[in-house]
C-alpha cells in the first residue's frame, strides 16, 4: 500500500490527448468530423470512428475481410452497445519517462490522463463534456495541468496544486446543412494547425493550441466538406484560470483545402490579447499565423508539416518575434504498427542563445482493441534562458494508453 | 509527452537567490525567491520574464551559470537600470531588500498599459482551478430561461 501511495505521489498527472490522427489522410480521411465528436478532430470518437479504429487502426495478423463485421469489442468498455442518443468513452494513459542525464528523478512514472467523455446527441443538438482527475506534485507541474482544472483553486507561486478536478471540454453545439456546419459554444480546443498527438511539440506548445491544456471558452463555427474544412472561434478566455487579467481574448481559425484525396494544405491564424500574459505578466497581444500540410504519397506513408510565425507585442516594447515548425513522417510498418519520425524547431524571441530544436523517433503499436503501446525517443535542445543552456537532452517516454 | 515540460525543473537555477545573497552580503536571499526573475515563481523554459529577469537576460544571464548571473548583475549596476521606474536602481533595491519589479509607493504595474511595469508582483498571482467560481454562474445563466418557463 505504501509503495502505491509513493507511486501516486511521484506521479505527475499530466494529461495527454486521446486519439488525434492527422495521418488518417493515408486512408483518404481528410475530414475529422466523421470520426470525432469535435468537428475539427481529436478526443472522443463517434460510433463510426470507433468502428474505423477497429478496421483501420488496430493491429491485425491477417488482412481484414471485406464482409467482416465490426466486433463487439469496438464498443464502449469493449462490450457495451449504447443507444444513439448517448456516447460514452474515456482516455486513460500511463507512462514512464526516462531521463538518463537528469541528476534528480532520472525516471518519473506518470499518470497522464484519466478522462471520461460523454456526449448526448439530440437530433441536430450535441452536448459534450469531458472530466477527470489530475495531480500536480510541484509548482512547475501545475502549468501542464492546472489550466484545465475546475477546482480546487490553487496559487502555484505559493504551493503546488496537488489533486484537482479537471474539465477540458464542455460545449453545446448544433449541426446544420446535412451536418456540414456546426456552431458550438463552451470550452473547446482552439482551431489551429495540425491537431497532432505530440502536444508538447513546439508548434502546439508555443501557439498554445494543444489538446492537453489549450482549451478556452468561446463560440465557434465549423465547416466540413469533401474538399474544404475549417473552423473559426471567438475566444472569450480560459475561465478556469484567474484573475480575469490573465484571460486571453481574440480569435483562432484554420481552413484546410483538399488538393487531392491524399493531399491537403491549410492555413491558420490566431490573435489574442491578455492584460497579463500567463508567462510574462505583461499586457500582451499574441500572434500566431501559419501554414500546414498533410500528404499521403502511398497508403503506408503520411507526411505532415506545419510552420507558424509567432509574435508577442507589449506596450513595454519588449516585443518578440519567433517561429515554430514541425515535419513528421508516419509509416505503417504493418497494420497497427507505426514508425514515426519528427523534426521540430522554434525560436521564442530575441536575446536568446539559439533556437529550440527537437527530433523524435517514435513507435506505436495498437496491439489490442482500444489499447496502444507507444515509445518516444526524444532529443531536444531547449535554448531559452531559464532552462538548459543549449545542450541536447535525450528522453525516452513509454506509454500505455487505453480508450474506453 | 506533457511531462517533457515538467522536466525543465532539473535545469532550474535554484542557487541563484543564494548567489545574490552572497554577492551583496545580504542577511538572507531576496524575499521574492524564484519570483524575482520567474513569472509567478514558476521556473522553467521561457519563464524568466519579470522586469529584472528580462533585464538580466538581456545582459547575458543564462540558467545554472553563476558567472553569467554575476556578470549580468554587474552590467545592471553599470547601466543603472531601474526596471520599475521608482527612482531606485534594481541593484540598490536588491541590496536594500525591496522588490526591483515593483515601484515603491505602488505605481501602475503594467496592468494599465503604462510604461512603468509589468512582470512584477503588482499583477495579482495567477490562480488555477477557478472553474468552481465561474462554471456555476455560467450554468445558472444557461438554466435561467428553462426555470422561468417552468414557473410560467
Amino acid at each position: 500500500m505504501q509503495s502505491m501511495v509513493r507511486w501516486f505521489l511521484l506521479a505527475s498527472v499530466v494529461a495527454a490527448p486521446a486519439w488525434a490522427f492527422p495521418w488518417m489522410v493515408k486512408h483518404s480521411y481528410g475530414s475529422c468530423a466523421v470520426c470525432h465528436v469535435d468537428p475539427s478532430g481529436s478526443g472522443q470518437l463517434t460510433p463510426y470512428g470507433r468502428a474505423q479504429a477497429d478496421v483501420l487502426v488496430r493491429f491485425r495478423t491477417e488482412p481484414r475481410k471485406d464482409d467482416e463485421e465490426v466486433p463487439r469489442s469496438a464498443n464502449f468498455l469493449w462490450l457495451v452497445e449504447l443507444p444513439e442518443v448517448i456516447n460514452l468513452s474515456g482516455n486513460l494513459r500511463a507512462a514512464g519517462l526516462l531521463r538518463p542525464s537528469a541528476t534528480t528523478a532520472p525516471f518519473v512514472p506518470l499518470i497522464m490522463a484519466t478522462d471520461l467523455y460523454a456526449t448526448v446527441n439530440l437530433g441536430p443538438v450535441v452536448a459534450h463534456v469531458t472530466t477527470g482527475l489530475g495531480y500536480s506534485p510541484s509548482k512547475n507541474a501545475a502549468k501542464n495541468l492546472a489550466p484545465a482544472a475546475i477546482a480546487p483553486i490553487c496559487d502555484p507561486a505559493v504551493a503546488p496544486c496537488g489533486a484537482q478536478w479537471l474539465a477540458r471540454e464542455f460545449w453545446v453545439g448544433a449541426k446544420f446543412a446535412d451536418d456540414a456546419v456546426m456552431v458550438r459554444g463552451g470550452r473547446m480546443n482552439l482551431p489551429f494547425g495540425l491537431r497532432n498527438n505530440e502536444h508538447t511539440s513546439f508548434v502546439r506548445n508555443l501557439t498554445r493550441t494543444d489538446v492537453n491544456i489549450g482549451q478556452q471558452v468561446g463560440v465557434a463555427a465549423s465547416y466540413n466538406s469533401d474538399t474544404l474544412r475549417g473552423e473559426v472561434m471567438g475566444i472569450a478566455g480560459n475561465f478556469q484560470i484567474g484573475p480575469d487579467i490573465y484571460r486571453e481574448r481574440g480569435y483562432s481559425a484554420f481552413a484546410e483545402y483538399s488538393l487531392a484525396h491524399n493531399a491537403y494544405i491549410g492555413a491558420s491564424s490566431l490573435i489574442t490579447y491578455a492584460g497579463a500574459d500567463v508567462s510574462s505578466t505583461l499586457p500582451t497581444t499574441r500572434h500566431a499565423h501559419g501554414l500546414f500540410a498533410r500528404l499521403a504519397p502511398t497508403e503506408k506513408l503520411a507526411l505532415l508539416a506545419e510552420a507558424d510565425f509567432l509574435a508577442w507585442q507589449s506596450p513595454q516594447k519588449l516585443d518578440r518575434l519567433g517561429f515554430a515548425a514541425l515535419v513528421q513522417a508516419d509509416i505503417d510498418l504493418y497494420q497497427g504498427i507505426h514508425l514515426i519520425g519528427t523534426l521540430e524547431g522554434a525560436h521564442t524571441g530575441s536575446g536568446e542563445p539559439g533556437p529550440l530544436l527537437g527530433g523524435w523517433i517514435s513507435a506505436t503499436w495498437y496491439f489490442l482493441p482500444h489499447l496502444e503501446l507507444r515509445i518516444d525517443h526524444i532529443f531536444r535542445r531547449n535554448a531559452s534562458p531559464g532552462a538548459t543552456t543549449g545542450a541536447f537532452e535525450y528522453q525516452a517516454l513509454l506509454q500505455l494508453h487505453a480508450f474506453l | 509527452m506533457a511531462a517533457l515540460l515538467t522536466a525543465s525543473a532539473a535545469f532550474a537555477s535554484a542557487q541563484y537567490p543564494t548567489t545574490i545573497q552572497t554577492k551583496y552580503s545580504l542577511g538572507s536571499p531576496p524575499a521574492q525567491s524564484c519570483s524575482l526573475c520567474h513569472t509567478n515563481g514558476i521556473t522553467g523554459t521561457g519563464t524568466v520574464n519579470t522586469l529584472i529577469g528580462t533585464a538580466l537576460r538581456s545582459r547575458g544571464l543564462v540558467s545554472n551559470d553563476d558567472a553569467s548571473l554575476n556578470t549580468a548583475l554587474d552590467k545592471l549596476a553599470t547601466d543603472a537600470v531601474d526596471s520599475d521606474g521608482d527612482g531606485v536602481t534594481d541593484v540598490a533595491e536588491l541590496m536594500a531588500g525591496t522588490n526591483p519589479n515593483v515601484a515603491e509607493g505602488g505605481t501602475d504595474g503594467g496592468t494599465g498599459g503604462g510604461t512603468g511595469g509589468g512582470g512584477g508582483s503588482t499583477v495579482p498571482n495567477l490562480r488555477f482551478g477557478c472553474g468552481a467560481e465561474v462554471v456555476p454562474g455560467l450554468l445558472i445563466v444557461a438554466l435561467l430561461p428553462i426555470l422561468r418557463r417552468r414557473r410560467r
